[in-house]
């Protein structure tokens, strides 16, 4: 939980894959913050929990089942929004999914076309659906790229594809419609304890390891990536567009 | 407001300019003591003076940032009491517009000095205490840390220099749980930018790709805002990171 309470009452957000992890952290952000949340998720049970979730913190959110690589799954996830809120301030385009572990000359071309579906596809259809809504009264976009979109990791082809694309995407959206009132950044989360890493990790024992690529000696939480969503959010940010903020603890400090 | 710096104790440097007085100010607002420490003491006690005023806890001290013993002063100053010492942001800075050519070894050394030199000497003697504390740093570099801007040579190489140490020291200071970030204003409307001159021999045409989107120059509570952020405790998991407050520009 933020330790600053941010002000968007009468606002609304949207956050994609917000049925666990980093996207319910920020979803439920959102909500203390007074905005009406529509939780998208390709998963029904994780959306309905997560809207569980915000109203028993007092908020206000409707789940959205979505697939963000659809176009008229993202369309529909808009068409909804604006339905029951009537106006879209916030997005944080978050939904992912994990790649499988490939040298480049292995990875199936299904899988090359799965994996930038969702995380390249799925934002760049967020964004064209989503900004059109903020450009009467301005909003602020949030794109979830990632430590991969800074620097390589060998058999991730495609994810780091994909994310190191969110953020030439990030950059090129906010250079268009910056002088609009319309801000695009994104968060770079380094590994973070989500319950699907968590269990990786324990099955693997990856735990001493991680924590030793981490310069802050411990591994993120989905909490700290959404304070950095909301802060990015915030008038206080109103001068950082276009920017990929690491929230990593030095994992990637070039 | 939220009082995220209730019972802390920071220093500022430069705090008697645009940057830092805004910070200071901020900082002290949302609960923290305050060292304002400027070369010009009179400056650093005028902001000082408006956050007591104002019902805030500050002090004033003279710092050379260039020079050791003063450093070394300033942080004693700050923590004068037994305080422990919970944040450092380095603000003072130089820099002019003068085409390279021109621009003298004294200048070019005395801006390294200031800007590079007196962030490290700074860091040096805070860093101990911040170790103790589990504090952070927070450095203002630039822009043009990133990106090239035209006849401000040793001031871009300063910046860029600031970077790098801000994220050396964060790779080497994590375990240690000592967090360093830094802030890379574009403009922000100060005196400093005020005192830049567009002499004849200065081709305009050559800012024109450094520019943001966002209409600027911006107040120094911005800078500041993000400062205050990045030493929160909401940035917790954010070391090593050199924030862009640019408008786009870099992007």
């Amino acid at each position: 939980m933020s330790q600053v309470t941010y002000d968007f009452a009468g606002k609304v957000a949207i956050v994609t894959g917000a049925g666990g992890g980093i996207g319910r952290a920020s979803a439920l952000g959102f909500a203390r913050a007074g905005a009406s949340v529509a939780v998208a998720d390709v998963n029904a049970d994780g959306a309905e929990e997560t809207v569980a979730l915000a109203e028993a913190a007092g908020g206000r959110a409707i789940a959205v089942v979505t697939d963000v690589s659809s176009s008229d799954a993202v369309r529909a996830m808009v068409d909804r929004t604006i339905g029951e809120f009537g106006r879209i301030d916030y997005a944080h385009n978050n939904a992912g999914v994990a790649g499988e572990q490939n040298d480049v000359g292995d990875v199936p071309e299904a899988e090359w076309d799965r994996v930038l579906g969702v995380m390249l596809r799925g934002v760049f259809l967020c964004m064209k659906y989503e900004i059109p809504h903020m450009l009467a009264e301005g909003g602020s976009v949030v794109n979830t790229a990632s430590g991969a979109g800074l620097v390589a990791y060998p058999g991730q082809s495609p994810y780091v594809s994909s994310k190191h694309g969110v953020i030439g995407l990030t950059k090129t959206a906010a250079l268009e419609y910056g002088a609009r009132g319309v801000r695009v950044n994104a968060v770079c989360p380094g590994t973070v304890l989500t319950p699907m890493v968590e269990t990786v990790i324990e099955e693997m024992d990856l735990e001493p390891a991680l924590i030793a690529l981490h310069p802050i000696g411990r591994i993120g939480t989905a909490d700290e990536v959404a304070n950095a969503v909301l802060w990015l959010c915030s008038d206080d940010a109103s001068f950082v567009l276009g920017h990929a903020l690491s929230v990593d603890g030095g994992y990637v400090v070039p | 407001m939220t009082a995220r710096f209730a019972g802390r104790t920071t220093l500022v440097t430069g705090a008697g300019g645009g940057i830092g007085g805004a910070c200071a100010r901020l900082l002290a607002r949302e609960g923290a003591a305050v060292a304002c420490a400027d070369i010009d003491r009179a400056a650093a006690g005028r902001t000082a003076d408006a956050i007591t005023a104002a019902g805030g806890a500050a002090t004033a001290v003279a710092c050379d940032v260039t020079d050791p013993d003063s450093c070394r002063d300033a942080v004693a100053h700050a923590v004068a009491g037994g305080a422990a010492l919970d944040l450092l942001v380095n603000v003072a800075g130089v820099g002019s517009l003068r085409p390279t050519g021109e621009v003298t070894l004294d200048e070019w050394n005395r801006t390294l000095a200031v800007n590079l030199t007196g962030t490290f000497l700074m860091c040096q003697q805070a860093l101990p205490l911040l170790v103790e504390s589990g504090g952070s740093i927070v450095n203002v570099a630039s822009v043009a840390g990133v990106r090239a801007v035209p006849y401000n040579a040793a001031y871009c190489a300063s910046k860029g220099g600031v970077i790098m140490l801000t994220k050396s020291l964060a790779v080497e200071f994590g375990r240690r749980g000592v967090r360093a970030n830094c802030v890379c204003p574009s403009s922000v409307a100060t005196d400093f930018l005020a005192s830049f001159e567009f002499t004849d021999a200065i081709d305009r045409s050559l800012f024109d790709r450094a520019s943001s989107v966002i209409e600027g120059p911006m107040d120094p509570s911005v800078v500041a805002a993000a400062i205050a952020y990045l030493a929160s405790d909401d940035a917790a998991m954010i070391t090593g990171a050199a924030l862009m407050l640019d408008g786009g520009a870099t992007s």
